[in-house]
Parts: C-alpha cells; structure tokens; sequence
C-alpha cells in the first residue's frame, strides 16, 4: 500500500439549494469529503438527509450550489451538460433503486449502451461478457419488462461496469429487492468492485451492509455528521465476511 | 448520426403508438395539396394543348350586340379562314303541346364551325348533316339537359323566335365549350347560322353577341393579326384573344379554385401541425425518463436530439409518402366522375412538380411543429431520473428560437413563392397572423364544446381563407358570365 492515496471524489464545502413552493431548501449545506481510490465507501443517513443529492452531485447530474466537486481529478464546475455526460461515460457507472433500464432494448442493448456512446466498436462481445459476469448470459435478448427485478438489477449493474469505470456509484441498489435477491447483487457488486480495483460509493440503509465497507459516512440534514473506518484495510473488499 | 439511426430504431419498436393522428394530419394535408395542385397542372397542360380548339381558332373576335361591318369581314378573310357565329340567351319553345318552354343558351353556326377539333355527336354524325336543312327544316342539336328540362325527343321540333327547327342529336363534346357549362343560364341549343336569320332574332338593337374566329393561313401569327386589327380598328371595340389567351377564364376559375383547396390543404397542415405539436409533446413525455437515462450513461445532447430527430423525421417522411401517394391518384380518380363538368380535357398524369411541392410542405410544417419539443426533449437534465415530475421546464434557447423562426420564414417564403399560390399567399400572408389568431380566438370563446377536434380543425382552416376566396363566392363569380367575358 502506497500512503498517497489520490481522491477520485472531492468535495469541498459544497451546497446545494433547491427552490420549491415552500421556499429554498438547503439539501446540502457545506459538505467537504475525500473518497480514495479504490475505496468501498457506504453512506448511510435518515430518510431525506440528503444522500441521493450528495451522489447526484458527485455524479455531475446536479450542479453544486457553490462549493467545488472534483471527480476523477476534474473540477466538474465549469463543465457544461455534455462535458459532464462525457465524464460520466468514460468513468462513471451509475445504479439506481429503480433500476432505469431502456424499455425499448434489449439487456444486451441496455448493457452496450455506455460503450456504443463511446464509441467502441467491440460495444457488444463486452456487453455479453459483462452480462455474463452477472450470471445472465442466456438472457441477453430479453427486454427489460421479461425480467425480474433481481434480473433487471443486474442489467443495470452489469451496465454500470462494463465500461470499467473508476467510480461506482449506486443508490439503495437493493430497495426495491427481496432479502435473497438483494444479497445477491451486494454480493455481485462488491465483487465486481473488487475485481476491478473501482472506487464504489454505497448508499444504503442497511447498517449491515454498511458494515461490509472500508469506510462509513454518516449524512444527516445536509451535513457529514460521522466518518468511521471499519477495521478493514483500504481497497480490500469485505465481501467474504 | 449512425449511432442515434440505431438508438431511433431502437426506440421505434414501441410502435406508432400515438403518432397515428400525427400521420393522419400530414398525409390528409399532403394529399389536399399535391391533389389540387396536380389535378391544376392537368388542366393547366390541358388548356395549353388544345389552346386552339378551347379558343375556336388562332384569333377570337368577339362583339357585344353589335355586327361587324362587311369591311371588317373582309380585313379578316384576308387574314385567314374566317367562321362566325351568334351567342345569345333565346326562348326556346317546343312546338308539342307538352314540351316545356326553356331559356337556353343559343349558338348558330356557320357550317365552317368548328374550326379546330370535332363537335361530337351522340349518334356519330357529322354535324354538317345534323345542322342541314331538311324537308324546309333546319337541323339543331342540343345538349342532353335540354332534352330533360323541354320534355323532348330527338325528331321534335321546337320554335326559336320566327325559326322552327328540328332537334336531331345530342352534342357529346363542343371543343370551345370553355366555361360556358358554369357560365351558362341555359343548355346549349346549337343550330345552322341561316336559320337564325331566318328566325328574325337579328335586328338592329337586338341583345346578340356576334363571335368570329380566325383559322391562320400557314406561317400567320395571331399576336400581329391582332396588333393589325388593333391599329386598322382602333375603335372597333371588339374583344380580341390569341392562342395565348385561351381559356382566360377557365384560368382564372381554376386559380381561384386551386388557391382555395391549396389553401384549406395548408391551413390544414398547419393545424394537423399544431396537433403534430401536442402529439409530440406527449410522446416526448413518455421519454422524459428515457432520455435522461441516455444522458446519465453518457449521451450528449447532440445525440438525443439527432435519435428523437430522426424517429420523428421516420414518421413525417411515411406521412408525406402517404400524403404523396393519395394526392398523386385522387386526380385519376376524380377524373372519372367529373371529366363531363371539366370545361377542358385534363392532361391527367404524374407531374413531379406539384407532388414535389406538396411534400416539401408536409416536410417543413412538421419540421416546424416537432422543433421545439425536440428542442425541449434535448435538454431534459439527467436529474430527471431523481427529481422525477418536479422538474422544471427549461425555455428555449435564443439560438433554438432563432432555428425555429428560420424554418418558419421558410415556410411563409414557400408559401409566397409556390407558383400555384404566389397570388393568394402574397395577399394574404400580410393577415395570416390575425386571422391564425382569430381561429383561436374563435376557437376560445366558444367554450369546450367547440374545441373538440374535428369541429376545431374543420373551421380553423376556414376561418383563416379569406371569406371573398371561399368557394361560394368562386361560383357566384363563376355564374355571373358577362362578367367573366368583359374581364380580359
Ligand atoms: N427538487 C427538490 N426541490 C426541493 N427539495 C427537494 C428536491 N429534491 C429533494 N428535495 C429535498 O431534499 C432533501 C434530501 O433529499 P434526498 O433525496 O437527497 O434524501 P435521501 O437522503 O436520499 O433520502 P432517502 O433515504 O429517503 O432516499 C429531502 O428533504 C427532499 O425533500
Ligand atoms: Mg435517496
């Protein structure tokens, strides 16, 4: 282990304000943080205290109020809409609690679609061996409606992936699945996280799941309220727990 | 590009879906157009084949009540083979005791007539013989009405004035008819020019219009005969047409009725536009979601817009085709069930120009009217995903704004410059705004009820013709025939 450790997320003193029928509300109210490379960071917090903000502002598809988000060593302030899609095609890989899956294609479509917006021409092999690795290679012409949710969430993981991003973000990835099946995608992206050295940033209200990480941050109302390291070592994976 | 023509296809196989109306709109708006304008060009290329026969020869001279001297006649003889005949309203009296006395449209005709094409007879005669006198009794031929509205039979005879002749066919096709079959208060009753001295109807005074036609000797040309009759004649206060003029008020007629249904075809493409719009804008909702998951993986805008683009462009293009297609046959179709009402013979065919025309104009109205959602649908923030419905509805850029505007000044100079609606769009693009507004004014003030669809897109497109081009006044012009006759 090296003791430089470069951040793949930084965040300094950021804020995020929103304006709605009830007045501004202050989502996140001076938020400073630093996410190492190869980190497996989880964030936990009560409902609304502004966890989905934080990583929707550091998935640059929210701008900052004021305060600086660098991602992948750039500074996502004065990058315009595209410059960000950009950024999120080439390091980014995203999960959502709705999984968020195109109706209209195919999992194999669905999976290649960060690749094709590359460019790359071998789009569709990765996008297969990425749909492998999810264990649904015999699924790859079925459209998101023929499959389960667990399926589904594993297109969509698998998707996150297959461009071999630094960053993974993903939200509540397991809300919307049973027990088993949840387990099984933690497992999954935990794994994959792993096998790929990629920063993984978690949100989740499953404490135990939080304990499976490096490292925990505790939001609530706006704010880092608690940043405890589990005895894990950095970059090592506690799938096996 | 070859990226969003995979993404559009993609998205395609959620199928029509609601772009049925969409389609609809543009093809019935197609249709209108490239159908008037082709079924124009018919008539326009058929005027111009047979200028001569429509015209009766290569130069018309036509007098009011008056005869043209001997002289006059003979200037013209020098010129040519000269024909005359009388046009006249006259009674005309069945001497049966159930015939019906009708007003009809009288044509005496020398037995040169016609000099140009064939007057065809129902029972194939000539007309010469049809016409001769026979037993002390000149010949006539009538148009099959007269026979309805006279109670008559071929072999009865009738009183014109002093005249009794004997009708004896049924006249198929009069080359020159022109516009008479509009123009005319009465069938057509057609008999030899001695009878109508005969009937003692020509007297000084009486309400008679004398026609002569020219047949040029080889190499004569109708405009200098007509610039000789002008400066020999000064005064002479005739009508004079060449070949040139032929069928002047079949033209007119036919500009009108041509500005009218290109116009209705217009409007209702705009209209169909403004659902095209809406429709549009509905879909694009539907893909809110899509769209920023695109843009969450890493779509830029560029993109989104060039698949929806291109998916919206698919539609328009199978709209118009559609549109193409039935406004290129209806002319054969129509052709049939009116060729007898058409005053000329309509050179029906594929005319490229007119179907080029109308599609052109399905393309730029639906080019106008799915802009400014794909404008909107391009810039739908990836946070979508998140926020969900509370997202907020970004304006238009000044430069989408300015794209907009350009392609709706195309659309106007289109308008304008379309040889077939140059006229009409010139006059009436100055208010096409107020009364755009007006139809949906109209269409406010009149509640609910009234902004159902179909009665909404069947009005705006009227409201927003001129009242004096609607097709009402078309006929009273039409039928008010001195007036046709004194325009040129
Ligand atoms: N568009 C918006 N306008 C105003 N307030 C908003 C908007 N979006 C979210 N909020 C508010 O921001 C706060 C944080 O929302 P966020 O979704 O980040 O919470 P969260 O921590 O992810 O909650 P949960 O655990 O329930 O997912 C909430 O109080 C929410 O009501
Ligand atoms: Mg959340």
């Amino acid at each position: 282990m090296t003791a430089i450790v470069t951040a793949i997320v930084r965040l300094t003193d950021v804020h995020l304000d929103m304006a709605s029928d009830a007045g501004t509300v202050n989502i996140l109210r001076g938020i400073t943080l630093d996410i190492a490379a190869g980190e497996i960071a989880a964030v936990v917090g009560p409902s609304g205290a502004g966890k989905s903000s934080l990583m929707m502002v550091a998935g640059g598809l929210e701008r900052a109020t004021s305060g600086r988000v660098e991602v992948a060593g750039r500074d996502l302030g004065p990058l315009d809409d595209d410059a960000r899609a950009r950024l999120r095609r080439d390091h980014l890989g995203i999960v959502f609690q709705g999984f968020h899956l195109i109706p209209t294609m195919t999992a194999h479509e669905n999976v290649a679609l960060p690749l094709e917006f590359a460019g790359r021409g071998d789009a569709f092999e990765l996008a297969e061996v990425a749909l492998q690795r999810v264990g649904l290679g015999h699924r790859i012409g079925h459209y998101p409606a023929q499959l389960s949710g667990g399926e589904q969430q594993r297109v969509a993981v698998a998707r996150a992936f297959v461009g071999r991003p630094k960053l993974l973000l993903a939200d509540e990835p397991t809300g919307n699945l049973d027990g088993t099946t949840g387990k099984q995608v933690m497992d999954l992206l935990f794994e994959l996280a792993r096998a790929d050295a990629a920063t993984l940033i978690l949100i989740t209200h499953d404490l135990a799941l939080a304990g499976r990480c490096d490292r925990i941050l505790h939001i609530a109302d706006g704010l880092v309220v608690g940043d405890e390291r589990t005895n894990a070592p950095p970059g090592v994976t506690l799938a096996a727990q | 590009m070859i990226l969003a023509l995979r993404l559009a296809r993609r998205e395609m196989r959620s199928g029509l879906g609601g772009f049925r109306l969409f389609i609809a709109c543009l093809a019935l708006g197609v249709a209108a157009i490239a159908a008037i304008l082709s079924f124009s060009r018919a008539i326009e290329e058929g005027l111009r084949a047979d200028a001569r026969e429509i015209l009766g020869g290569d130069v018309a001279i036509s007098l009011l009540y008056r005869e043209a001297t001997a002289e006059q006649m003979a200037f013209l003889r020098e010129r040519g083979q000269l024909v005359r005949w009388i046009d006249s309203r006259a009674m005309a009296r069945p001497v049966k005791a159930d015939g019906r006395p009708t007003l009809v449209q009288l044509k005496a005709v020398e037995s040169a007539y016609p000099l140009y094409g064939v007057l065809e007879l129902r029972g194939g005669g000539s007309l010469a013989d049809a016409l001769a006198r026979r037993d002390g009794v000149w010949g006539a031929v009538v148009e099959e009405a007269a026979l309805r509205r006279m109670n008559l039979a071929l072999g009865d005879r009738l009183r014109v004035g002093e005249a009794t002749v004997e009708v004896r066919d049924v006249i198929a096709r009069e080359p020159d008819r022109g516009l008479n079959a509009f123009a005319s208060l009465g069938p057509r009753l057609m008999i030899p020019f001695e009878a109508v001295i005969d009937s003692g109807l020509v007297q000084p005074g009486s309400l008679l219009n004398w026609e002569y036609r020219l047949r040029l000797a080889p190499g004569g040309s109708d405009v200098a005969t007509i610039t000789a009759l002008k400066s020999r004649y000064p005064d002479a206060g005739w009508r004079l047409r060449g070949v040139a003029d032929a069928g002047g008020g079949i033209r007119s007629w036919l500009d009108r009725l041509t500005q009218f249904i290109g116009l209705i075809g217009l409007s209702s493409l705009l209209v169909g536009g403004v659902g095209v719009g809406n429709a549009i804008s509905s879909f694009l909702a539907g893909r809110l979601h899509t769209i920023a998951t695109l843009k969450c993986l890493g779509a830029p805008e560029r993109l989104v817009f060039a698949t929806y683009f291109l998916q919206l462009a698919a539609l328009a293009l199978l709209g118009v085709a559609i549109g193409v297609a039935a406004g290129a046959a209806l002319p054969f179709v129509a052709q049939a069930m009116i060729a007898d009402l058409l005053p000329v013979r309509a050179r029906i065919a594929l005319y490229a120009a007119p179907l080029a025309t109308a599609a052109a104009f399905g393309l730029l109205v639906s080019l106008l009217f799915t802009l400014v959602p794909l404008m909107r649908a391009r810039r739908v923030p990836a946070a979508t995903l998140m926020r969900g419905a509370v997202v907020e509805q970004r304006g238009l850029a000044w430069r989408d704004a300015l794209v907009i505007g350009a392609v709706a000044m195309a659309l106007a100079a289109f308008t304008v410059f379309t040889a077939d609606s140059r006229r009409i769009a010139a006059r009436s693009a100055p208010s096409l705004p107020f009364r755009c507004w007006r139809g949906w004014s109209w269409q406010w003030r009149h509640g609910p009820a009234s902004r159902s669809w179909p009665a909404f897109a069947w009005r705006w497109p009227i409201s927003i013709v001129p009242a004096r081009r609607r097709p009402s006044s078309c006929c009273r012009w039409a039928s008010a025939s001195p007036c046709w006759w004194r325009r040129h």
